[in-house]
C-alpha cells in the first residue's frame, strides 16, 4: 500500500485523477487489485501505460472482479510489444537495410564517439575505408540483383570475421567504412590486408572481377582534426589508392608509387629565393 | 588526468648536407638535458651516421642490429657525455643506406614503443631519400637547419615543399646556423617563410639563430659539444633559446 502511494503522483495530471480515483477504489474494495500493485516491480510503468487505456474502459475493467490480472497480463504485453517495436525502430534507423551492417548515421555517431575515447585515453583507434572496383560493371553487366548479392555475401563474411570490437558500416553504394577502436596503423594495415584478401575471395567464388581499394589511417592524441577533417585524410588515401591502380591499400606514409610525385622547385621559386639571398650577401661581406 | 601518450618527436633536417644538422642536434640535446629534461636522439643518417664520431663514443651496438638482427631499438640506447640517450647507426653499410619500407615502418614501431622520453629528436641524414622523408613522417615536428647559404636556402625549401606535397605537412621549425648575429639569422628565415607563405600558402616558425663561433671547429676536433664545454658562452645562450621554442611546439601534427 504504501508503495502505491510513493508511485502515485506520478500520473497525478488531468484524466489520470480519475485512474487513480478507480484505483483507490479498487483498492478500498478488492483484496486482488491491492495484491498485485504489489507484486508489481515496476508501478510506475504500470501507471503510464494505463493512460493509454481509455478511462472509461479501465473503470470497467478495474470494477469487474478478478478482471485486474489481465489487465496486467494486458499491460505487460503492451509494454513487450512496445519495447519490441521500439528496438526495431532504434535497429532500423542504424543499420543499412540490404546488408544489415551499420548504417552512414550510426557512423557518423561512433566516429565523434571514438574520437572522444582517445582524446580521453590516449589509445589511437584507425579508420579504413573500403571501396570496391569494378562495381559498378558488374551492376550494369549482370543486373543489379546480381550486385547486391555480392554486398549481401561480403557483408555476411564481415559479419563473421569482424573482431567484435570493430563497427562496419556501409557508408554508400560500394564503400564501406570500418572503425577500428584501440588499433595502432600497423596493426589496422594487416586487418585491411584481410579485408582485401576477403572481399578478393568472394569475388572470386562469385566469379566476377571485382577487387577493393582501401584507404586507411590512424586517429591518436597528436591527431588535431575534426571527424570530418580526420574522414577526409583517410578518403584522400582511398582515392590515391584508387588512382595508384586500384586493388591496393593506401595509408598516409605509403610509398608513393612514382617517387617524383611532388612538383619539381619552379623557375620563378629559385629567382624568388636567389633575391631574397641577394640582399643579404650584400650586406654582409658575405662569407660563402 | 589525461596521460601522456609517447613521446614528443621532432627530426632535425635540412636537404643541403653539411649545415650543422649533427651539431644542432647534439647541442641542443645537451642543453635540454641540462634543463632536466630526458632526451634521446637517434642517428636517421642510416648510411653515414657519424654522431658517435662528434661525441668521441664507439658503439658496439647500432641500429644496424635493430634492422638486421634480433635487438630491440631499446638494447643500443647509450648514455652520452652530453647527457642524452643516444641510439647510434653505422657508417659504410649499404643495405642501410637503402632501407627498404617495411624496415623504417619497424624502426618507427620500436620509435613510438619508447615513450618514457620527453623528447625524441631525429637526426636525418642529407638529401630528400626515401628513409629521410619517412623520419621526417615520423616526427610530430620537422625542424628545418638552414644557414647563410644560397643553397642551404634552395635545398631547405625543396625539403618543405616535398614534405608538404607528399605528405601534407604544413609545420616546420627553422634554424638558422651558423650566422654574424640575430639580425642576420632572422632575415634568412624571413626571406624563406615569404617564399614559403608565397608559393606554398603557409607560415614557417623561427626557432632561433645559433651565432659563428671560432671555437666550434676546433671543439669538434677534439670531440667536445661546444654547448659543454663553454657553457656561458653566446652559442650556449642561442641553443638556450631554441630550446626553449622547441619544447614550446605543439605536439599537434598540423596537415
Amino acid at each position: 500500500m504504501k508503495r502505491l502511494k510513493k508511485t502515485a503522483p506520478v500520473t497525478a495530471a488531468g484524466d489520470k485523477l480519475a485512474i487513480r480515483a478507480s484505483l483507490a477504489e479498487i483498492l478500498k474494495n478488492q483484496k486482488g487489485g491491492f495484491l498485485f500493485t504489489e507484486k508489481c516491480s515496476q508501478p510506475e510503468i504500470f501507471f503510464l501505460l494505463a493512460e493509454d487505456i481509455p478511462v472509461g474502459d479501465l473503470g470497467i475493467l478495474l470494477k469487474e472482479k478478478g478482471i485486474k490480472l489481465k489487465l496486467q497480463d494486458d499491460l505487460l504485453k503492451k509494454l513487450l510489444r512496445l519495447e519490441k517495436e521500439n528496438s526495431r525502430l532504434k535497429s532500423l534507423s542504424l543499420t543499412d537495410g540490404l546488408t544489415n551492417l551499420y548504417n552512414r548515421r550510426f557512423f557518423t555517431q561512433q566516429l565523434k564517439i571514438e574520437m572522444t575515447r582517445t582524446k580521453r585515453t590516449g589509445q589511437p583507434f584507425c579508420l579504413m575505408i573500403i571501396d570496391l572496383d569494378n562495381f559498378k560493371s558488374v551492376n550494369d553487366t549482370l543486373g543489379h540483383h546480381k550486385g547486391d548479392e555480392f554486398l549481401v555475401n561480403i557483408a555476411r563474411i564481415f559479419c563473421q570475421k569482424i573482431r567484435p570490437t570493430d563497427f562496419a558500416c556501409r557508408y554508400g553504394g560500394d564503400e564501406f567504412a570500418i572503425i577500428m577502436p584501440a588499433t595502432s596503423l600497423l596493426d589496422g594495415i594487416s586487418i585491411a590486408q584481410r579485408w582485401h584478401d576477403m572481399i578478393e575471395e568472394v569475388a572470386r567464388t562469385m566469379k566476377l572481377d571485382v577487387s577493393s581499394s582501401i584507404g586507411i589511417d590512424e586517429f591518436n592524441t597528436f591527431n588535431p582534426f575534426r571527424d570530418d577533417e580526420f574522414f577526409a585524410v583517410v578518403d584522400k588515401e582511398l582515392y590515391r589508392a584508387k588512382k595508384e591502380g586500384k586493388s591496393k591499400i593506401c595509408y598516409p606514409g605509403y610509398p608513393q608509387k612514382e617517387p617524383s610525385s611532388s612538383e619539381e622547385v619552379s623557375r620563378e621559386e629559385k629567382e624568388a629565393l636567389f633575391q631574397a639571398f641577394m640582399p643579404l650577401t650584400n650586406k654582409k661581406r658575405g662569407v660563402n | 588526468m589525461k596521460e601522456k601518450p609517447g613521446s614528443f618527436i621532432i627530426s632535425v633536417t635540412s636537404g643541403k648536407g653539411g649545415v650543422g644538422k649533427t651539431f644542432i642536434t647534439t647541442n641542443l640535446a645537451t642543453c635540454l638535458a641540462k634543463e632536466g629534461k630526458k632526451v634521446l636522439v637517434a642517428d636517421c643518417d642510416l648510411g653515414l651516421a657519424n654522431i658517435d664520431i662528434m661525441l668521441g663514443i664507439n658503439p658496439s651496438l647500432t641500429l644496424k642490429d635493430v634492422v638486421f638482427g634480433d635487438k630491440h631499438l631499446r638494447d643500443v640506447i647509450i648514455r652520452t657525455s652530453g647527457g642524452f640517450d643516444l641510439i647510434p647507426a653505422s657508417s659504410g653499410i649499404r643495405e642501410m643506406a637503402q632501407l627498404l619500407f617495411e624496415k623504417i615502418q619497424v624502426i618507427k614501431k620500436m620509435l613510438l614503443e619508447i615513450d618514457d622520453y620527453d623528447l625524441i629528436i631525429l637526426d636525418t641524414g642529407a638529401g630528400i631519400s626515401e628513409v629521410v622523408l619517412q623520419f621526417n613522417l615520423i616526427a610530430h615536428q620537422n625542424i628545418v637547419v638552414i644557414n647563410r647559404e644560397l643553397t642551404s636556402l634552395t635545398d631547405a625549401y625543396a625539403m618543405v615543399k616535398v614534405m608538404y606535397q607528399v605528405f601534407s605537412r604544413q609545420s616546420f621549425g627553422i634554424i638558422a646556423n651558423n650566422v654574424c648575429d640575430e639580425k642576420e639569422g632572422l632575415g634568412i628565415y624571413k626571406n624563406i617563410d615569404n617564399i614559403s607563405k608565397r608559393f606554398l600558402g603557409f607560415s614557417l616558425d623561427y626557432l632561433g639563430h645559433v651565432q659563428q663561433d671560432n671555437a666550434v671547429p676546433k671543439s669538434i676536433l677534439r670531440q667536445e659539444i661546444p654547448f659543454l664545454t663553454a657553457p656561458r658562452s653566446r652559442l650556449a645562450d642561442n641553443f638556450c633559446t631554441i630550446a626553449r621554442q622547441v619544447m614550446n611546439l605543439p605536439k599537434n601534427r598540423k596537415v
